[in-house]
Order: C-alpha cells, then structure tokens, then sequence
C-alpha cells in the first residue's frame, strides 16, 4: 500500500519547549486515521507540519508522496485542511470568503460548494464577523471538502458543532471514505474517533505512543459497568470473572470495572433479577490505563490545555 | 463562474483581496492629502504677500537651525520654498510615512495577528507568491497616496499660480514616494519576519523618527554632519527636495534601502514558523 501520510523521526522544539518527538507516522490510502490524544499533546504540532506551516527540527514528512517542506505547494492542491483554530475576515460574507478561498485554490466546482454549504445548513449570505462558532466551523469543513482533495486533514473537526450538523459532518467523512479519499483527523473524544475511524494513533506528551485498528480496541477497552439487583448484590460471583476488577458492592448495587467484552458478566447478571444495568463507555483516561498502565493515564490527563503550536 | 457576492474579481488573489481591504482607507487617506495640499497651497498668495517681512525674521534665526529646517532659502515669497517648508520638509513624509507602516502592519503581520494566515496559506499558493502579492498592495497603495498628493498639487500649482515647475513637483514626489518606500519595506520586513503587528509599526516609527532627528542633528552640529548619511531622510532631500530635485544617486539608496528590506522579509518568511 501507497502511504499517504509518511513521517519518520518526526521532531520538532519550540525553544526548549517540546512539541512533538520522534513520530513516526504512516497514513495508507483510503484510511480514515483518528489523531487521538489530549489538549497538547502534539497533534496540531504534527498537523501543521504536514501542511508546511510549521518545520520540523529534524525528522522528515511526506505527503502523497512528497516532501512535505519542498513540494508544499503541490500537496496543499491536493489536501483539504481545516485548521483548529483559525479566524476569518469579519467583512466578508460566507459565499464572498468561499469566493476567494476558490479562487486560491482554483478549479473548485461551485455548485459543489452551494451543495456542501447545503448540508451542513450554512447561510452564505451573512458576513463572517457575525458568525457563531460553529458556523465558522462549517465555513472551513466547506473549504477543505470544497475540491474533492485526495487527503482531507482535518483538526479537530467537530468542536463547537451541534450534534445534528456533526451527524452530517461524519456522514461525509463516511461518503469521503467510501469515494476512496483519505482522512485524516485529530480529536480528543474517543467516541468520536470510534465512530468514524478505520485506525487511530494515540498521541501522549508529543509521542505517537501506539497505532490501533479501532476495530481492536473495544477488546482492550475498559467498561465501567453498574448493576441494580433485585436481591442482594451476587458481589462475589463477579469478583471471581476474567477482566473485572475493583468491585464495589453495596446492598442492591455493584459497581465493577470490565477490560475486554461484557459477555462473561452480561451472563452472570442473567441468573438474577436485574433492575437496572449501565455501561459507561471508556474515555480517553481509561482507554490510556489499559494500553500503558496508571501512570501513563496520569501523565496524560495531567497534560497542559493548550496544544502546543 | 457565475458572478457572486460584492466584486468577486477582486477576491481572485491576494494581491486584489489586499487592495479591496484597503479601498476605504486609502479613500479617506487620499481625501485628506488632497484637502491638506490644496489648503496649504491656497494659503500661499497671502504668504506672498508679507513674504518680505518674513524673510528679516526667518534671518534672524541661527543659520544651522534655518538650514535644518528649511534649509537654504529663506524666501518664503518664492512657491519652491514655501511649499518645501510648509509641505515636503516634514508634515507631507510624515502623512506618507505614516500610511506605508500601518499598510505594511497591516500585511503579513497582520494577517497573522488576526488569524487568517494559517488558512491562507493552507492553499496551494507559495510564500513567496502570497509575501510578494502583499508587498505589492503596498507599494499599490503607496504610489496611489503620493500619486494623489502629486495630482492635487499639480493641479494647485495651475489654479492658484504658484509657478513651480511641473519637473521639480514630479521629482520630489518621486523622492517622497521612495522615502515612504524605504521606510514600508523595512516595517513589511519586520512584519513578515516576526508576525507582530506591533513590532512592524514600532520599528517603522523607530526609523522614520530617528531618520528625521539624525538629518537635523547633522544639520545643527557640524562635527556631526556626517550622521546624516545615516538617514533615509536625507536621502529624500531633508527639508528641501523640492529645491533639490530629483537625484538618481540618492533615489537609488532609498531603492536599495526597500530592495535589501524585501529580501530580508522574503529569506525570514520562507524559513521561519507561521503562528496559529
């Protein structure tokens, strides 16, 4: 398989201050790549590398096929980006910024726009000095879906959209997908990444610290599970299950841990009258407790706020 | 493409992008110029008038201090002098000079400061193309303002009389283009290298200010003369470039001043960092 996105040794310092270190990161086509990782762990560092807005202090990274500080003009013709943070020009209307950004780029089909624009329910007309958050949001997903790209990187994409406009957004990741484009997309929300993602890298203290298919990582998540029985908590009969830890009983609740799949305590419960069962999704905190152990999830929740840029 | 939104082929680069920003600006600047010039230029029939009094006063003023002022004339009946002293030795570079660094700030600066440069140059356009179609907003907007100052006074200089010659006028609008050139370049400089709308402006008053006072120290302290050298201004023809006329040799310092400042903004933006 052709790499889409290719970085070897990847490094980059702010003064002494770290960006990112050492990643190495390999991208095939047709992937759609979730970039997992806390506020400040080197995502958008790495992203803006890509993108040659930011050179690396030593490492190198291809895109398509080229050099990512050499042949940048030719790769952002081929790459949708959508910053994470950026601003517009307060007195231009959305159509007249999507006018311009066109123009920039050249080629660009404009019905596609006004169908794109559609979708995400985005009002050309009102200038961009008036816009919420999100709807700047949906400005810069239209600019980087504007041209059909090859590659779409995309930094955390859905901040600041409502749930309604973020389910179109992952239906044209998934149409992106399907068309044979690949995606590339950083998040700090698991769900998010499990949603629309073939493969996710996790990234921790500006390391690539593991490359999973998310397929996979259901196997090693870990669930919170609470059970509500009828009768007395059967406390002991779940202590004794492959994969549950810290079990806490109380009266008619038990509270437990899960790594791996809920089958095994599902069953259990099943032999008592239940009267209520929740299953938290792991999050990001847990997610890292399973791969590396505690003090991992502790570095990485205890990370700065802001990514590093 | 079918035509959208308000002129669509002025967003077609950042060059048009950049003098579509400015059109309100450089209208007002220009207004101003142009009523400033031809107030200035309407006072001089009464100057005429009690020129020759004037001349024993101006005299009477220590001859350094006349020459950095004014420099060598002292006949403020004669419309060369008046309007040097009145316009070119200080409030007209001023206007000019004051333009240039807030239209350089104004550039990659800030672009940058305001956050839509990360966007901008997520498009297949170079650095170089986008730092080459900014500086060319600026020395758009720059040959448009000295353009209007020269229109007006062209214009005066027939209505009023003032009897200034048409070659004179054109030279040291020329100089003063040049000066407001130099002085740009090296803010659009610092701007493209650092990304900081404040510093962009702070050196470029720096230079403009210290320019001024290094020619009129020169002027004032004969050990000293040498300083002025040092000084765009001087180059511009200090209190009076509309005696001296156009001077090919020193036009091209002021040229290589803005030449050197452009390569120094290309080579820094190149290689450096663009900000979130």
């Amino acid at each position: 398989m052709t790499l889409v996105i290719d970085t070897e040794h990847l490094t980059k310092f702010y003064g002494s201050s770290r960006g990112i270190v050492d990643v190495d990161l390999d991208v095939e086509v047709g992937d759609v790549f979730g970039f997992l990782g806390p506020n400040g762990a080197g995502k958008t560092t790495t992203i803006r590398i890509l993108l040659d807005l930011l050179r690396p202090s030593s490492g190198t990274a291809t895109v398509l096929g080229l050099d990512a500080r050499a042949d940048g003009v030719s790769i952002r013709g081929r790459v949708g980006y959508l910053p994470g943070e950026y601003a517009l020009y307060p007195r231009l209307t959305g159509a007249e910024t999507l006018r311009y950004y066109a123009n920039l780029r050249g080629g660009v089909d404009w019905p596609y726009v006004d169908t794109l624009a559609r979708r995400l329910d985005f009002d050309q007309a009102r200038r961009a000095g008036d816009l919420s958050t999100g709807n700047k949001r949906k400005l810069g997903l239209i600019q980087a879906f504007m041209h059909r790209p090859e590659l779409l990187i995309l930094d955390e994409p859905t901040a600041g959209l409502d749930p309604l406009v973020q389910r179109e957004f992952y239906a044209m990741v998934d149409e992106a997908h399907a068309a044979g484009q690949t995606i590339f997309l950083s998040s700090h929300v698991l769900p998010e990444v499990q949603r629309v993602c073939s493969r996710v890298g996790f990234v921790r203290e500006g390391r690539l610290v593991a490359v999973e298919d998310v397929a996979a990582l259901g196997k090693k998540a870990v669930h919170h599970v609470e059970i509500e029985f009828a009768g007395a908590a059967p406390a002991s009969e779940f202590e004794t299950l492959a994969g549950v830890g810290a079990v806490r009983a109380t009266d008619h609740r038990l509270g437990f841990t899960v790594t791996g799949t809920l089958d095994a305590i599902v069953k259990t419960a099943a032999r008592h009258e239940v009267v209520a069962m929740t299953s938290h999704e792991p999050d990001l905190e847990d997610l890292f407790l399973a791969y590396y152990g505690e003090g991992a999830a502790d570095a990485a929740a205890g990370e700065g706020a802001d990514d590093a840029a | 493409m079918p035509p959208r939104g308000k002129g669509p082929t002025m967003l077609r680069d950042a060059f048009f992008k950049g003098l579509r920003d400015q059109r309100r600006s450089l209208l007002i600047w220009v207004a101003a110029v142009a009523v400033y010039v031809v107030m200035m230029c309407s006072l001089f029939p009464s100057i005429r008038e009690g020129a020759a009094d004037m001349q024993g006063y101006i005299e009477s003023m220590p001859e350094a201090f006349r020459r950095a002022f004014m420099g060598e004339s002292t006949d403020f009946g004669n419309a060369v002098t008046y309007l040097n002293g009145e316009l070119f030795s200080l409030m007209t570079p001023l206007f000019v000079m004051i333009f240039g660094i807030a239209l350089a700030a104004a550039q990659i600066a800030g672009e940058e400061e305001n956050g839509t440069l990360s966007l901008l140059l997520a498009f297949p356009v170079s650095r170089a193309r986008l730092l080459f179609q900014k500086y060319g907003v600026l020395v758009a907007g720059t040959v448009v303002l000295c353009g209007a100052h020269l229109v007006t006074m062209l214009l005066a200089n027939a209505a009023i009389g003032l009897d200034v010659a048409v070659s004179d006028l054109v030279g040291a609008h020329a100089s003063l283009f040049l000066l407001a050139l130099a002085v740009a370049t090296v803010a659009f400089a610092v701007g493209a290298a650092t990304g900081r709308r404040g510093l962009t402006i702070a050196v470029g008053a720096g230079l403009g200010i210290v320019s001024y006072l290094l020619n009129v120290v020169a002027q004032l302290v004969e050990s000293l003369g040498w300083l002025k050298k040092l000084s765009v201004f001087y180059y511009y023809g200090g209190a009076e470039p509309l005696r001296l006329g156009f001077r090919p040799a020193y036009a091209a310092v002021l040229l290589a001043v803005a030449a050197g400042a452009l390569l120094v903004a290309w080579l820094a933006f190149e290689r450096r960092d663009v900000r979130v």
